[in-house]
């Protein structure tokens, strides 16, 4: 078994013992290295070690960027800051929050609901006998108007096209060939 | 209008972790500055490209990529040698130990060869050990953030904070006595 040279402690236990110090370990691994430190000094001694760095790591306090790097962004990129309106404010007062972003949702969610609860059937024009048997009978003089013209244009099509500009044109073709044929 | 007050938000939201990072990686008040005002711009030239929830990593990553960028070009020229100095205003903005001067001296000395074990890091270890300690990202978004696997996430950290409990065996024995 591989262990630590310096402490005589396996590199696993090492590895458990520093999330244990730096607070990212599981509750139960808290447990195992606890109880391990209590039962050896020198498992007690690298946690305690650890723990101390990772304090002082914790402690660190981070820097602060100077004002005048955010006034020569904004100068560089010609930032209007005065300009901000009403309507900006109200959304981002209204959506940079989950809380905010849920209770309108929430608003909406409930007026759409509130539209279909209470809304009024829209009016159903109910037709007369007399309306329908009006309309019945339009219909039967369109049909008979559209009858009408099929059949002219079915009689113009039967004796005027094909039979004059169609047949007697292919008969003469027909005769012209033969002529050829029988005279050559 | 919208623009100007996401862009505001974001700004007031992240500028000093955007500063802190790159303070870390370049080790250089100015460079971190100018590191700072470049992302920001960036964020302005990009601001309805992204939401609020994607802000924070879109932000971090093209702070971490331009620090990279910027140590590539940087590593063979002429380097500005100004260190961080962050600890004559720490000094003046403690309140903690008022009343106790040896007390605020002592923690400064500390927090200055922490801050300068962290700088120290190998690059990879720094990256992660920054966002996870220091800036509070969870070990997901530094993943996206670096563009490294989940797990070489977590193994870097372990290295270190192993390195680090190295350079600063002295620190930690002194803070047990």
């Amino acid at each position: 078994m591989r262990t630590n040279n310096l402490n005589n402690i396996k590199p696993e236990l090492i590895d458990k013992i520093i999330s244990a110090a730096y607070g990212d370990a599981s509750f139960i691994e808290r447990m195992i290295v606890n109880w391990k430190a209590s039962r050896n000094d020198e498992v007690r001694k690298v946690l305690e070690g650890y723990k101390a760095t990772a304090n002082s790591v914790h402690s660190i306090r981070n820097g602060k960027l100077p004002e005048y790097v955010i006034e020569s962004v904004r100068r560089r990129i010609e930032f209007e800051n005065e300009s901000e309106n009403l309507i900006s404010k109200i959304y981002f007062a209204l959506f940079t929050k989950p809380i905010y972003t849920a209770a309108v949702v929430g608003i909406f969610v409930l007026a759409i609901i509130s539209m279909f609860i209470f809304r009024q059937p829209a009016a159903i024009h109910k037709y007369s006998k007399a309306e329908i048997e009006l309309a019945q009978r339009q219909l039967g003089e369109s049909i008979a108007i559209v009858n009408k013209v099929f059949n002219k244009a079915e009689q113009k099509l039967d004796k005027e096209i094909i039979n004059d500009r169609v047949s007697k044109q292919l008969n003469k073709g027909l005769n012209l060939v033969n002529e050829y044929l029988i005279g050559g | 209008m919208l623009e100007s007050s996401k862009f505001n938000f974001l700004v007031d939201q992240h500028k000093n972790r955007i500063y802190n990072y790159a303070l870390y990686m370049l080790r250089n008040r100015l460079d971190a500055e100018d590191i700072t005002q470049e992302v920001m711009i960036r964020t302005w030239q990009n601001i309805n490209k992204f939401n609020f929830n994607s802000a924070r990593a879109w932000i971090m990553r093209t702070t971490h990529n331009l620090c990279i960028d910027y140590l590539r070009k940087n590593r063979l020229s002429f380097q500005r040698e100004m260190p961080i100095d962050n600890e004559k205003e720490n000094y003046l903005e403690d309140k903690s130990n008022e009343g106790n001067p040896a007390l605020v001296a002592n923690k400064n000395i500390i927090d200055a060869e922490i801050k300068s074990a962290i700088e120290n890091l190998p690059e990879k270890y720094k990256c992660a050990f920054v966002l996870y300690e220091l800036q509070g990202f969870k070990y997901k978004e530094i993943s996206k953030i670096l563009d490294v696997p989940l797990n070489t996430v977590k193994v870097n950290l372990l290295r270190a904070r192993k390195h680090l409990q190295k350079e600063l065996k002295f620190y930690a024995n002194e803070q047990l006595k």
